[in-house]
């Protein structure tokens, strides 16, 4: 999978989550960028990404992201 | 010393003289020996021992969580460095308060039986240091930051007195940095600092202090009144809260900036939140960010699978020791819960809240938005029955009575609105404190509109007309009898 | 920094120049510290009959109804301690004393002026009495021994509304008890009382030792030291918690019993002191300290009469 790819389906999760399709994501968005974005999406969030890649994460892993782009990289690391 | 002390005036000239005095490497030195001292002012030794203890055994647990690479091991150090720290604050804060409940349950099941009672340890600061250092430790395990290296700047973070004392909670990425960058002597950074320093003065010797005339006759008494009395002085409690928290962190981050340190906000309107959620985030923010991280989200993952119901638990037990933190006593657990209910509400109803509001366009409505801030703000004046009651069964009391208007006909001795305006509000001491209130109230007003920083834009007559009165003001109306911070008995 | 300096300086001096003329108006306005020492610079000497100790003694012992000459040095919450440091203070210009008057009260030995409730009152005898023990720097000055609006309220009332601060009369007994504004001896007995009740005895110690001095000293002087628990309304004596009152009589009729040179007398039930004679439930009025005055001075009668002997002489 490309980080394109990832980013692509990473937007669809957002977009159903939030139940907003007009989000948009890049590298550099934060949680700050995303105006639904609080503690009950946040985690609604995580489960629908671990869902939708057939992943499971570590608070350890979610805890050192600072934007968009890591959650990427997180994915990319944990499918490959 | 406390920070609305002449002394404390004293010691922080000495120390931003021998600050400036000393070569740029040991400026560190002067902070950490200047934060001991400030300890050591209180005049128990046992505390400056738990100190320097927990500051050293934080930094060699850092350093060791850090070198480790074992994801098993790093989780295994991490548990064991906070529990040690965790131990001692429960050891020192809450022992008496557990000995006491044990007491009480074994004397139900077993008549007679006990364990000895304990003494009441003095633990000033124990609750915001410990947490600090937990925070430092986690942050370590989760890879947000690396271990200080230098001990002493470890040290300082963890005891720099600006903070020491009721917060706010720094995290390391946040101060860390601050205190290990070379000094530049700034006039700006002492001006606004000394500025914000005497506004924090005024704001809780002036204000607060002078709002606990009507809290105190009515909290201390509550058998003695019911209605509209115990509702305003819950009301008068939130501001002297309020003014006195925020009064004590300008103090704070106003003592860090001469420094040229700065702390984190703790503040931000925190009465125009428009839910609890919202109260939250404008409420001791350094507090309430640090249990949002290393308690809530840890909680909120593990049990994610439960869905919402998962998070409104994790949220509920949050609060629950959010209110634990603040007390050894049932009121505080109490005042938790109550919160921990209204946040767990919240969770379910949010959804469909949010739903309705569209569909009745009261998004965008500023009544609504009024009407929100209302039923915030009264939210938690409720839960500051139980914060500010001397216990339960005083809490419960004005829970039953605050609405009970007809007792000045049912009993001679409860002292009903009439009585309580008489005698409380509009007697002639009163009359007084109540005017200096209300012009003080007026100034608080006046200066967040226009803001501390346009203050220095203005001519230099004006800006001095203008310390001159504050100081005026401080210096002929500050309330003398109560020298502590509300927040200084966690 | 040097413009911060600079401007900090500039900034402060016009809150230091009122502040040394504050200070120094204080300071000038007259009190009764003052008046009491110049009273004993002058006239110490001459002293028979000195009392010292509390507020009961300033409104009990008007040293007018004395036969020898007396003098009233009692001070508001003077503590048994502060007594010891007025004694040793004058103690080689009291050449004529022969009796020393010190109330021992249900308190007397619980309260100190130094942690009391009043502890500001410290600065009086550091500033007037020249007693340069005190150790709180605070309390070296007038200014930042007491909140800022009472000071400014002191110079007014003395400088602009001409009040004198002066409480005393010329030989230290209170003015300001008088019959006719007379409390409520219900209530003030009730709210003295509970005011008065120890939490704790940590003071004692310190008290004890000081009036086992006084005693030592006197005893050296030929002085004899007059004991007395004054006569209290009966809503005060009705509030008091048993125990520290036991403890206190306890206390000063051991010493008495144990010092040759002391004699105790316990008046505080006594039947003769009806309502009239209390200003408030433990302080006296005019008619009260006539009497309780002249029942010392009936002590002192017998003694003059037995100068010499050790026989205790019989009560009137």
């Amino acid at each position: 999978m490309t980080t394109e790819e990832i980013l692509g389906r990473m937007t669809d999760v957002f977009r159903d989550v939030l139940d907003n399709d007009a989000i948009e994501l890049s590298r550099e968005t934060t949680a700050n960028d995303i105006e639904e974005w609080d503690s009950l999406a946040h985690i609604n969030i995580i489960v629908a990404i671990e869902q939708e890649f057939s992943l499971r994460f570590d608070l350890i892993d979610i805890k050192p992201l600072r934007n968009i782009g890591e959650f990427v990289d997180l994915i990319e690391r944990k499918t490959s | 010393m406390t920070f609305n002390s002449f002394s404390y005036f004293v010691f922080l000239s000495i120390v931003f003289f021998a600050f400036q005095a000393v070569a740029g490497r040991y400026r560190w030195l002067v902070l950490l020996a200047g934060s001991y001292v400030f300890y050591g002012f209180l005049l128990q030794p046992a505390l400056l021992a738990i100190l320097g203890f927990v500051t050293a055994f934080s930094y060699l647990a850092g350093k060791r969580i850090d070198r480790s690479e074992a994801a098993e091991k790093r989780k295994n150090l991490l548990f064991f460095s906070v529990f040690v720290n965790l131990s001692i604050l429960v050891y020192c804060k809450y022992l008496v308060f557990l000995v006491e409940n044990i007491n009480l349950l074994a004397g139900l099941f077993s008549p007679g039986s006990s364990i000895p009672e304990v003494e009441p340890m003095v633990s000033i600061a124990l609750s915001f240091f410990i947490f600090q250092a937990i925070s430092y430790l986690a942050d370590i395990y989760f890879r947000i930051t690396e271990p200080e290296p230098h001990p002493g700047l470890f040290a300082l973070y963890i005891s720099f007195f600006p903070k020491l004392l009721q917060g706010p909670i720094e995290r390391s990425g946040h101060l860390l940095p601050q205190l290990g960058k070379p000094y530049a002597f700034n006039y700006d950074d002492v001006r606004y600092g000394l500025l914000l320093f005497v506004w924090g003065l005024f704001l809780k010797t002036v204000v607060a202090d002078r709002l606990a005339y009507f809290v105190d006759p009515v909290y201390d008494n509550v058998q003695a009144y019911s209605g509209i009395p115990l509702i305003m002085a819950t009301y008068a409690y939130a501001f002297q809260l309020y003014f006195d928290f925020s009064g004590y962190t300008n103090m704070a981050l106003g003592s860090a900036r001469i420094f040229g340190i700065s702390l984190t906000q703790n503040f931000k309107s925190p009465y125009l939140a428009t839910s609890c959620t919202d109260f939250w985030r404008r409420w001791h923010i350094s507090f309430s960010r640090w249990i949002l991280d290393y308690i809530f989200q840890p909680l909120q993952m593990k049990w994610r699978s439960l869905g919402r119901n998962g998070t409104a638990l994790a949220l509920f037990v949050t609060f629950l020791l959010s209110g634990v933190w603040h007390g050894a006593n049932w009121t505080f657990i109490a005042w938790g819960m109550l919160h921990g209910m209204f946040l767990v509400a919240s969770t379910f109803y949010k959804p469909y809240q949010k739903k309705i509001h569209k569909i009745l366009g009261l998004e965008k409505s500023s009544w609504h938005t009024a009407f929100q801030i209302f039923l915030t703000f009264n939210l938690v004046c409720f839960t500051y029955i139980f914060f500010r009651a001397a216990d339960i069964q005083d809490a419960l009391y004005i829970v039953n009575n605050m609405f009970n208007f007809h007792s000045n006909f049912l009993s001679i001795q409860n002292a009903g609105l009439k009585d309580f305006i008489i005698k409380q509000i509009l007697s002639d001491n009163s009359k007084y404190e109540l005017l200096i209130l209300i012009l003080s109230l007026a100034t608080i007003f006046a200066v967040k509109k226009y803001n501390h920083i346009s203050l220095f834009d203005k001519p230099l007559l004006i800006r001095w007309a203008c310390y001159y009165c504050i100081f005026l003001g401080i210096l002929s109306l500050h309330v003398s009898a109560k020298p502590n911070f509300i927040y200084f008995q966690f | 920094m040097k413009k911060l300096i600079l401007k900090s300086l500039l900034f402060l001096s016009p809150i230091i120049f009122p502040g040394i003329v504050i200070e120094y108006l204080l300071r000038l306005t007259p009190n009764d510290y003052k008046v009491k020492s110049a009273y004993y610079a002058e006239h110490a000497k001459d002293i028979e009959v000195l009392c010292l100790g509390e507020s009961h003694a300033i409104s009990g012992i008007n040293p007018i109804y004395l036969d020898l000459k007396g003098f009233n040095g009692s001070h508001v919450l003077q503590s048994l301690n502060y007594d010891l440091i007025i004694l040793k203070k004058y103690q080689k210009d009291l050449v004529n004393l022969k009796y020393l008057l010190i109330p021992i009260s249900y308190a007397s030995f619980t309260e100190n002026l130094e942690n009391g409730r009043e502890k500001w009152r410290v600065k009086n005898y550091f500033l007037y009495y020249d007693i340069k023990k005190i150790q709180n720097p605070y309390y070296y000055t007038e200014i930042f021994s007491l909140p800022f609006q009472t000071n400014i309220f002191r110079l007014t009332d003395y400088y602009i509304y001409k009040k004198s601060p002066i409480t005393t009369d010329s030989l230290g007994h209170g003015l300001e008890f008088m019959i006719i504004n007379q409390k409520s001896l219900e209530k003030t007995g009730e709210i003295a009382a509970k005011l008065h009740t120890a939490t704790d005895y940590d003071n004692w110690k310190t008290n004890y030792e000081s009036l086992r001095e006084i005693i030592s000293i006197c005893n050296r002087k030929n002085v004899r030291v007059i004991l007395f628990t004054a006569p209290a309304n009966i809503h005060y004596v009705n509030n008091l918690q048993q125990e520290q009152l036991a403890r206190t009589t306890t206390a000063a009729r051991s010493l008495a019993s144990s010092n040759k040179n002391v004699f105790y007398i316990n008046l505080l039930t006594d039947p003769g002191f009806s309502d009239n004679d209390f200003y408030d439930a433990n302080h006296f009025s005019e008619s009260g300290s006539r009497k309780l005055t002249t029942i010392i001075n009936a002590i002192i009668r017998e003694f003059e009469k037995d100068r010499n002997s050790q026989r205790q002489p019989a009560l009137p």
